[in-house]
């Protein structure tokens, strides 16, 4: 935990007269796993979108990989787009394509490689999210909500990032589904050396597999070790925390 | 890249004379020795140079046949990622096919552990399906394709009744009727058409006049003109051209419209709601064609009517009021009824066609342009065949 990926500077983002963020800094270190949480409005897409170059903050440095995404159109990312990977709430699988052209796209796109080798590593990445042969010519419209995920997250690994941003990767995952969706994150992250940087609300998923939380609070984000964030004395961590679901969630009765 | 820069064997001082280089690349040094030939990885081996990679990589394998052993040697890797692995793990498969021996060395833990993921992983390759026989691809094409079209008319079918029921049950009672969406789709399909339909059918008008008088002058026929254009005009030109036009401005928007809305399953959620789709989305915009197309017709008419008396007055210098009497004596009234007759059919056909596509849409958004385009020209053909039908119809009743 010692190389900064990504730094958030002084980031300000308004829209008419609603201030979303407020001088937020925050700062993701290599190979961690960090959560982003907040209430609904609080701007957790917002930030997530500002941090992929989706959105122009109204001010601010937003650097990933030591270069500015804040200020920059979007298409001229090139640098970052190649070794980051993003697993989009509804998964965002191209409808026209099957599963496996799905995972070959961006490999195709940007590298050279012939369309054999292409194939045999969609496969391969395919069969490492846990998808077997049977869903791989399939269309996106014919999966259910867990293949979809899975299929996205091959996507999102598609050009062997560094860096991937989950957003919601276990909503609408039954909990089975979404414990073994957590296992495979924790797994990809040994075995690709990924850094994770997920949005959540699933309480079990961000408490097991996050090494840091950051809460989206007053403008401004409190991060820390999940430990410290779970017992800290603001009242809405508190509630969060310490309400049904979250006490759930960390075992206490 | 410069693969045969160092081609040219050489004896490598400091590995003992049994050892000789024969190629060096940015991703491996490759030698021999006693024991067989030796890849000695370096560099990067990574998504971004795979491409290159691969191209050296399995040319050099295959050259380099006569060796029994290959030793592939972990030299000083930077970057070793999932592809790199997968590379090196399928031309391992490859020359252990071929009857040769693979022996890895000096890997770090984690990059073993790397192949040893990839190896654990088990990526049997999808046989590709051998290809039929022509004869017998081309059967069943033709066969899947008769059965689709059966399938597409029996669904068409289906839809022209069940629109057909429903709107009948709703004209049966007016007050249900959504007279606030049939409004909106009055002035979407009508009112917004006008100014183009209108010019359209002014301007055909006097290009008919126009390429008309030229011949009748031939003949000394000028005063012909006026019934060639009033005729064409009335009879075929202002409902087809009009309905052309609406087909393509409204009927592509119906079937986007629709076929966006079932993709967003707001036609199953209407249908949860217990409203029936078909009433609140289909009728209005059926209602909205039977009203609006007869109306724009009237309007083509007029403008078309226009078109005739200006190349009259202006190019041929009959008197308008002349113009007038002509016309009246042709029995305009039969000739608009003629007409006007046929509009509420090429709405129902505009309207059939436009819903059923959108309503059927598939799951993708390439669907909903294919569709979109579908419902166009399916629509734009079939409003010339009933044409054609109505042509022959009325010739036959001396109209």
């Amino acid at each position: 935990m010692s190389v900064p990926l990504i730094e958030v500077r002084n980031l300000v983002n308004q829209f008419g007269d609603q201030r979303v963020h407020d001088d937020l800094n925050l700062t993701i270190f290599q190979h961690e796993i960090l959560g982003i949480v907040g209430g609904s409005g609080t701007g957790k897409s917002v930030l997530l979108r500002t941090m992929l170059g989706l959105h122009e903050p109204t001010s601010g440095v937003v650097s990933v990989f030591g270069e500015n995404v804040a200020c920059k159109e979007t298409g001229n990312l090139g640098f970052c787009q190649f070794r980051w990977g993003v697993l989009f709430q509804g998964g965002a699988l191209f409808s026209g394509l099957t599963v496996l052209e799905n995972v070959m796209a961006p490999m195709l796109e940007h590298t050279g490689i012939s369309h054999e080798f292409a194939k045999d590593l969609a496969q391969l990445k395919l069969k490492m999210v846990g998808l077997t042969h049977s869903a791989f010519n399939r269309f996106p419209s014919e999966l259910s909500g867990g293949m979809v995920k899975r299929a996205a997250l091959a996507r999102a690994l598609a050009n062997e990032p560094q860096l991937v941003f989950l957003d919601e990767p276990t909503a609408g995952l039954d909990p089975i589904s979404a414990a073994e969706f957590d296992e495979l994150i924790l797994y990809l992250r040994e075995h690709l050396k990924l850094t994770v940087v997920m949005v959540s609300h699933d309480m079990d998923s961000l408490l097991r597999i996050c090494d840091r939380l950051a809460v989206l609070l007053d403008k401004k984000v409190l991060v820390d070790r999940k430990e410290v964030v779970v017992e800290h004395p603001h009242p809405w961590i508190r509630e969060y925390f310490g309400g049904p679901r979250g006490r759930a969630a960390q075992g206490v009765s | 890249m410069n693969e045969d820069v160092n081609e040219s064997p050489r004896i490598s001082p400091e590995q003992g004379s049994d050892e000789r280089t024969l190629a060096e690349t940015p991703f491996y040094i490759l030698t021999e020795d006693n024991a067989g030939v030796v890849f000695s990885l370096r560099g990067d081996w990574n998504l971004q140079n795979i491409a290159q990679l691969e191209k050296l990589l399995s040319k050099r394998a295959l050259e380099s046949l006569q060796y029994d052993d290959f030793y592939f040697r972990c030299g000083g890797m930077q970057q070793f990622d999932l592809s790199g692995a997968w590379l090196l793990y399928s031309t391992g498969e490859r020359l252990r096919t071929l009857g040769r021996t693979i022996h890895l060395a000096g890997f770090r833990d984690e990059h073993l552990k790397f192949i040893e993921d990839v190896l654990d992983i088990d990526v049997s390759r999808v046989v590709p399906m051998e290809p039929a026989p022509l004869i017998l691809r081309a059967t069943e094409k033709t066969a899947t394709t008769i059965q689709d079209l059966g399938l597409g008319i029996s669904q068409r079918f289906a839809w022209w009744l069940l629109v057909t029921r429903t709107l009948v049950a709703s004209a049966a009672k007016p007050s249900k009727l959504r007279w606030i969406a049939i409004v909106r789709h009055i002035g979407d399909v009508g009112i917004s058409a006008i100014g183009i339909v209108a010019l359209m059918t002014f301007l055909v008008a006097l290009v008919l006049g126009f390429q008309g008088q030229s011949q009748l002058t031939r003949f000394g026929a000028q005063i012909f003109t006026v019934d060639l254009v009033s005729l064409s005009v009335l009879r075929e030109m202002g409902a087809l051209l009009t309905a052309i036009l609406v087909a393509g401005r409204s009927g592509s928007a119906f079937a986007a419209e629709i076929g966006v809305m079932s993709l967003n399953e707001e036609v199953d959620a209407m249908k949860t709601m217990g409203v029936d789709p078909i009433e609140a989305l289909i009728i209005p915009r059926m209602i909205a064609l039977l009203i609006a197309l007869p109306l724009l017709t009237f309007i083509a008419d007029v403008a078309g009517l226009l078109g005739m008396l200006s190349i009259a007055h202006f190019m041929l210098d009959i008197p308008v009021s002349l113009t007038i009497d002509r016309f009246l004596g042709l029995n305009p009234l039969q000739h608009f009824t003629a007409g006007m007759v046929k509009t509420p059919f090429f709405a129902l056909v505009i309207g059939m066609i436009g819903t059923f596509r959108g309503y059927y849409v598939g799951r993708s958004a390439g669907a909903v342009g294919h569709n979109t385009t579908s419902a166009v020209v399916e629509s734009v053909f079939t409003v010339i065949v009933v044409d054609a039908v109505f042509s022959i119809l009325f010739t036959e009743m001396g109209w």
